[in-house]
């Protein structure tokens, strides 16, 4: 739901994990002979290795810089997130509704549903747009489709509270929550 | 008004992992090495005693170690390549969590697969008139299998027990209703 760039991590991932074990390789070639012997026909690694004294600053210029970047890219992570539901602009007027609201309403219908444990509202900027996303615990041994059908009453009461439809993403889930609540009985 | 599209990016990324967790320990631990790095070569570039190892002690150790190295290179160059491994399955793995995605006519509808399972046992364990915890249900993908230990002395109608989940999974989409075994234990309980 967030902003992070999933493509990215990917390929942040790949890229420290293939260094590691070409590093890890390079140094085990030193030790393991059998390593050695393995990549020996494919390349020839070099058994020392001078570190001349003017590229010490470029060596720590580049770490910084590496330093730089991961550290940006990990505290500017996730993001996205937003207190405010629906914004309406009309001229110089803004009409906005916060997410309280929607958590409201959607409690409220929810509210005395069987099997429904508990419901949890957040909103989102996905792509310039407003997104919520409601997750609702069902109870263990619940039945999903009579929740379901809830929650679509819900949406349908949100439709009309709030004038549009603003895209939604329903999530039943289980959770802890309805791990320790009561199993339904069989009357 | 383009609710679709996003419906569509909320519920694929509500479906797949965010590798953002594990990114951002490897970002970290990679700034902790880089500076490393960096201090010792300032160090050695201002003349100074190294922290540890000097640029040039790290690198023929790394290539070439003496007997004293040769254990800790080793359980480095494991460590390293055991890291680097798990790093590129994650990247490359698709990542899904246990989550069904479920045609709906309005917004986008993702069911943990423990939902859909607690679901099946439900209309299994009401179908077949057995308590509640005598019915359990897996859910795989589409697949879900219903496992019933039936009360002594009452039959169970396998049939009726399978169209009855049958019928509960069509409501939420009528894939998972495709293929469902039922299984009764030959051994009863008492009620």
């Amino acid at each position: 739901m967030t902003k992070s760039n999933r493509t990215m991590n990917r390929i942040i991932l790949f890229v420290l994990g293939l260094v590691a074990v070409v590093v890890g390789l390079t140094i085990g070639a030193g030790v393991v002979p059998a390593v050695q012997d393995a990549i020996k026909p494919t390349v020839d690694l070099p058994s020392s290795l001078d570190v001349p004294a003017s590229s010490l600053w470029i060596v720590a210029a580049a770490c910084a810089v590496v330093i730089v970047l991961a550290l940006v890219w990990v505290f500017t992570r996730g993001g996205g997130g937003t207190s405010v539901a629906v914004r309406e602009r009309s001229g110089e007027d803004a009409v906005t509704v916060n997410v309280a609201l929607v958590r409201d309403v959607v409690e409220h219908e929810l509210a005395g549903v069987r099997d429904v444990v508990g419901s949890r509202v957040d909103t989102y900027l996905v792509r310039k747009q407003r997104a919520a996303r409601i997750r609702v615990a069902v109870r263990r041994g619940g039945d999903a489709v009579s929740v379901l059908d809830a929650v679509d009453r819900a949406v349908a009461v949100l439709d009309r509270t709030l004038g549009r439809q603003v895209p939604v993403l329903v999530h039943l889930t289980g959770g802890t929550r309805s791990a320790l609540a009561k199993s339904t009985r069989v009357h | 008004m383009s609710n679709g599209s996003v419906e569509r990016r909320i519920r694929r990324r509500s479906v797949h992992r965010s590798r953002s967790t594990a990114v951002a320990v490897a970002l970290v631990v990679l700034a902790l090495v880089a500076a490393w790095i960096g201090t010792e070569s300032v160090l050695r570039a201002i003349g100074r005693p190294p922290l540890l190892a000097d640029p040039q002690t790290a690198v023929d150790a790394a290539l070439q170690p003496d007997a004293a190295f040769v254990t800790i290179a080793e359980v480095i160059a494991v460590v390293l390549v055991v890291l680097g491994i798990v790093l590129i399955v994650l990247a490359l793995k698709p990542g899904r969590q246990h989550r069904s995605v479920v045609q709906h006519d309005r917004g986008a509808v993702v069911i943990d697969t423990r939902i859909v399972a607690s679901t099946a046992a439900n209309a299994a364990g009401t179908a077949a008139g057995v308590p509640e915890g005598n019915a359990s249900a897996t859910a795989r993908g589409r697949r879900t299998d219903v496992r019933i230990v039936p009360v002594t002395g009452i039959p169970v109608d396998e049939q009726a027990v399978q169209a009855a989940v049958r019928d509960r999974l069509s409501g939420l989409d009528e894939r998972f209703g495709r293929n469902i075994r039922v299984r009764v234990d030959e051994k009863g309980t008492l009620a």
